[in-house]
């Protein structure tokens, strides 16, 4: 039996690996390669599907997840900056609880 | 309160560490004022420790060492140079037999040692926040991770049903039925490319 290309990881045998190869597609690696490939061996308008894996996962779904990222960070970054203003900005690293010991 | 200055010191320290880390040659063995430079660090973290827990208390009381996310960290990471040390210790390590297995247990061990400029941002109040608030915002990143996965198992199980098994064709030889070779390297067939 002959291998799959990349040392027998790039198929779509199985679910796993389907993944895999979906997965290195999103992030545009040697994803052209890989339609090459199935042009090959199964149909020239097969681009279609890589295509749209790489508009709707790596254009649209990747971004959207960091845009998420970006502005729940900025939020709760900004919520810690206000908490921190309040605070004794002098502290120690490890001395959370000063104040209270100091109003004792 | 010369907080200030400790705090400075911790850092220098934690960066020339990061240095001494940095310069090591992982193909030759290391050379023995090295080890010596290691034991040298290894006393100034655990003097810094020593030096919060006396200020602090170590877990009792309230505000104490063991109950700050941070100095737990960095507690762990001093205690694991600690136990790398014990282990790496020859009379402890005789036991095996002398068997090849110990140098890869003690190298596994030594590899705690990446973790130590990671108490940077123990000593550093800007990068507490941003590591703080980096955590704070993973679970509201859940439902875009869980689309995510959504069209990676969409588009996975129709490369599945589609696609599966077609990588493995070959150009064959009707005739004596080898497999075609060019340039060493065998031609994948079926789709536009057609086998003469």
């Amino acid at each position: 039996m002959n291998d799959n290309p990349n040392y027998n990881n790039s198929n779509l045998d199985n679910i796993f690996y389907a993944m895999l190869m979906v997965f290195q597609c999103t992030t545009l690696e040697g994803w052209s390669d890989l339609q090459t490939m199935y042009q090959m061996t199964y149909s020239k308008h097969i681009y279609v599907y890589f295509v749209s894996i790489v508009f709707i996962g790596a254009f649209f779904l990747m971004n959207l997840t960091l845009a998420v990222i970006n502005s729940s960070f900025t939020k709760s970054q900004r919520e810690l900056n206000a908490a921190d203003v309040e605070e004794d900005l002098g502290s120690m690293p490890c001395e959370t609880n000063n104040l209270e010991l100091l109003e004792e | 309160m010369t907080h200030r200055i400790f705090e400075s010191a911790t850092i220098t320290v934690i960066i020339l560490n990061s240095a001494t880390l940095a310069v090591e040659d992982p193909t030759a063995p290391l050379p023995p004022f090295m080890e010596n430079v290691e034991h040298i660090f290894l006393g100034l973290y655990s003097f810094e420790m020593c030096m919060k827990i006396l200020a602090m208390g170590f877990i009792m009381n309230k505000g104490a060492y063991l109950r700050d996310f941070w100095c737990i960290l960095d507690f762990v990471i001093v205690m694991s140079a600690y136990f790398t040390l014990a282990t790496q210790n020859p009379e402890m390590s005789i036991d095996t037999g002398g068997e090849e297995e110990s140098p890869g247990n003690l190298n596994a061990l030594r590899a705690f040692r990446v973790l130590r400029p990671l108490r940077t941002i123990t000593s550093i109040k800007g990068l507490r926040i941003l590591v703080v608030s980096l955590i704070q915002a993973l679970p509201m990143i859940k439902q875009t991770i869980i689309v995510l996965f959504f069209f990676f198992l969409i588009f996975a199980i129709g490369g599945l049903q589609m696609l599966s098994g077609l990588l493995k064709m070959r150009c064959v030889d009707t005739t004596t039925g080898k497999m075609i070779e060019e340039n060493g390297q065998y031609i994948m067939c079926g789709g536009i490319e057609e086998c003469e």
